[in-house]
């Protein structure tokens, strides 16, 4: 049998044996080189209470060559790309190691989403909005755990679960997505733009009024 | 997934200490198999020689400690663990009959159940290691920083640093080599078939003749010709067959496979003709692997086009909404204020999808 298989097939029975650690690999489509991989969600973190799954691809060269892994959970993180996923962690890349076994790799990802390293983003608005303003961030990313990573919801949130509010998503306050709607924007062009410019916490006294509406009118 | 073995064969910490530690401390952790040829880095890690050559050939460090500059050069082998391992291999086909006999009443434990008939019928289990270290596994290639293109003037695949001298030659340089020209060449030096016996035989007269003692010194094969590659393989008798890439491939495979079998104790080394034979199986291996590289990438281009074509469709629409949208934001309010709650609709509707959409417009917007 081929070594590569070998080893992930012992990867996985490991992964199943051991109880403490919380991760789980499953196959995806019968083949034992394309897996999914969930963990939950550092504790103390926005993020605890979610389960964030991983798609998983193993290469050819495994372990001579790294792990392709991307998020298929949608999550809030500055090395997280909030639309596709993917990953940005050195481990991933270029100081990947053949002794990186996928369980010690879902961990590093575990690890990751409880220190983010904002100066080398995936997603730069996310690393904007968590440099700028660290509480607004922990609120978002919250949110969004508890949207898309089944974590716990607070429970004055609406009653109606599933419907997620985009302006929560983006990051925004309420007030001001409806102060510049009121002006005669449709209402996902001033979240667009709100959230491009970081129109959130501290930086809010920042951006004028005019500077945005500039933008408004200019996209 | 059965016939794996690993320190889980053995009870937990709690019933039996020390025994999963013991099965996994003699495992390399590349391969997480028993070491074979063990070899130690100049940090004190441990790897078996064959796994370390791999990755050394990828990255220069050690993979445990990171260590950097470290070569084959620094690999120095450990016969001390060598024996400590076989000696284990032995221990554990005397705890596998011992717990077959044991367990034999209780079938319901079915992965323990196959353990059982696994070590039953291979009463030598070191023979099926060896054949899982020879002939299925480690099966990477070397790295191949030169691309393959396709030539312009005959659509035949060149590696790039060639194509010049390819079409100098008007497309005629070297005669295309046929599989079956390589697989006779692999048969007239290992012997087909029904010689195969005389071969190993030959194979093995020739280890004990052959002093196989200093290992082969890695080539910087971009320096070398073609022709000197050639000589380099001939030297080891092995086929001469295929474009440059692939007898560089097979020269480096050679190399790490032959200086692999060097680590191992003299007892233990394979005959020259079982490494050929290993190296003719991984050859296989790779081109199965490669076999859905393209060949002619634009014969793939026109027949992909429809699929090409549909994935430009799927992604262009978005963009015209944005803009269709960004139009009407600037006439007037009525229309688009309509336009964005029919959106907020959908939205609410699918809002995964409503983010992922107005992510991608952003990102767009952002270049």
């Amino acid at each position: 049998m081929d070594a590569r298989l070998r080893r992930v097939n012992k990867e996985i029975a490991d992964c199943k044996n051991d109880k403490t650690s919380n991760i789980s690999l499953e196959l995806i489509d019968n083949s034992p080189f394309h897996l999914k991989g969930s963990f939950p969600g550092p504790e103390d973190t926005p993020y605890q209470g979610g389960r964030f799954e991983v798609d998983i691809i193993i290469p050819d060269s495994y372990p001579f060559q790294p792990v392709k892994m991307k998020f298929i959970t949608k999550v809030y993180h500055p090395n997280v790309s909030s639309a596709s996923g993917a990953i940005c962690l050195d481990i991933l890349k270029d100081a990947w190691s053949p002794v990186l076994t996928l369980k010690s790799t879902l961990i590093s990802l575990q690890s990751l989403l409880c220190s983010p390293e904002p100066n080398d983003p995936q997603d730069a608005e996310v690393a904007k909005h968590y440099t700028t303003s660290k509480g607004s961030f922990d609120e978002t990313a919250r949110y969004w755990t508890q949207i898309y990573a089944g974590g716990p919801g607070k429970k004055e949130a609406k009653g109606l679960r599933g419907v997620k509010d985009e302006v929560a998503i983006a990051g925004l306050e309420k007030a001001h997505v409806d102060q510049f709607e009121g002006l005669g924007f449709p209402r996902n062009k001033v979240i667009d733009v709100l959230r491009r410019l970081n129109y959130r916490g501290a930086n809010v006294a920042q951006i004028s009024e005019d500077r945005i509406v500039e933008e408004l009118l200019k996209s | 997934m059965s016939d794996v073995q690993d320190p889980s064969d053995f009870p937990p910490q709690s019933e039996a200490p020390g025994l999963r530690l013991l099965d996994s401390s003699l495992r390399c952790t590349i391969c997480s198999e028993f070491f074979d040829g063990p070899v130690v880095l100049k940090c004190g890690h441990c790897f078996c020689s064959l796994c370390i050559r791999q990755s050394l050939s990828e990255k220069q460090e050690c993979p445990a400690c990171r260590e950097s500059e470290v070569n084959e050069g620094h690999l120095r082998r450990n016969p001390v663990l060598e024996e400590a391992v076989s000696a284990w291999k032995q221990c554990r086909r005397v705890y596998d009959s011992s717990r077959q006999a044991a367990e034999f009443s209780v079938p319901s434990k079915k992965r323990k159940f196959d353990d059982k008939s696994r070590s039953a019928t291979c009463a030598d289990s070191s023979a099926v290691e060896d054949s899982r270290n020879y002939s299925g596994s480690h099966t990477n290639t070397p790295a191949q920083p030169d691309d393959i293109v396709g030539c312009p003037l005959c659509g035949k695949h060149v590696r790039y640093q060639n194509i010049n001298s390819h079409i100098d030659k008007s497309c005629k340089d070297e005669p295309e080599p046929t599989p079956p020209s390589s697989k006779s060449q692999w048969d007239n030096i290992l012997g087909s078939k029904s010689q195969v016996k005389s071969s190993t035989k030959r194979g093995k007269e020739r280890a004990l003749s052959e002093e196989m003692d200093s290992p082969l010194p890695i080539k910087s094969y971009d320096t070398l010709k073609d022709k000197t590659v050639r000589e380099l393989l001939l030297e080891h008798e092995l086929p001469t067959t295929g474009d440059r890439r692939t007898i560089i491939a097979r020269h480096q495979r050679w190399v790490i496979i032959y200086n692999a079998n060097l680590d191992k104790t003299r007892k233990i080394r394979k005959s020259l003709g079982f490494l050929r034979r290993n190296l003719r199986d991984w050859e296989t291996q790779q081109k199965n692997k490669t076999k859905h590289d393209i060949q002619n990438t634009t014969a793939y281009q026109i027949q992909q086009k429809s699929e090409f074509d549909m994935l430009v469709e799927a992604a262009r629409p978005k963009r015209d909404s944005s803009s269709i949208l960004t139009a009407s934001s600037r006439h007037g309010h009525a229309a688009p204020s309509d336009r964005s709650s029919s959106r907020l609709r959908t939205a609410s509707s699918s809002p995964v999808e409503g983010v992922v959409d107005t992510i991608v417009v952003d990102s767009e917007e952002e270049k």
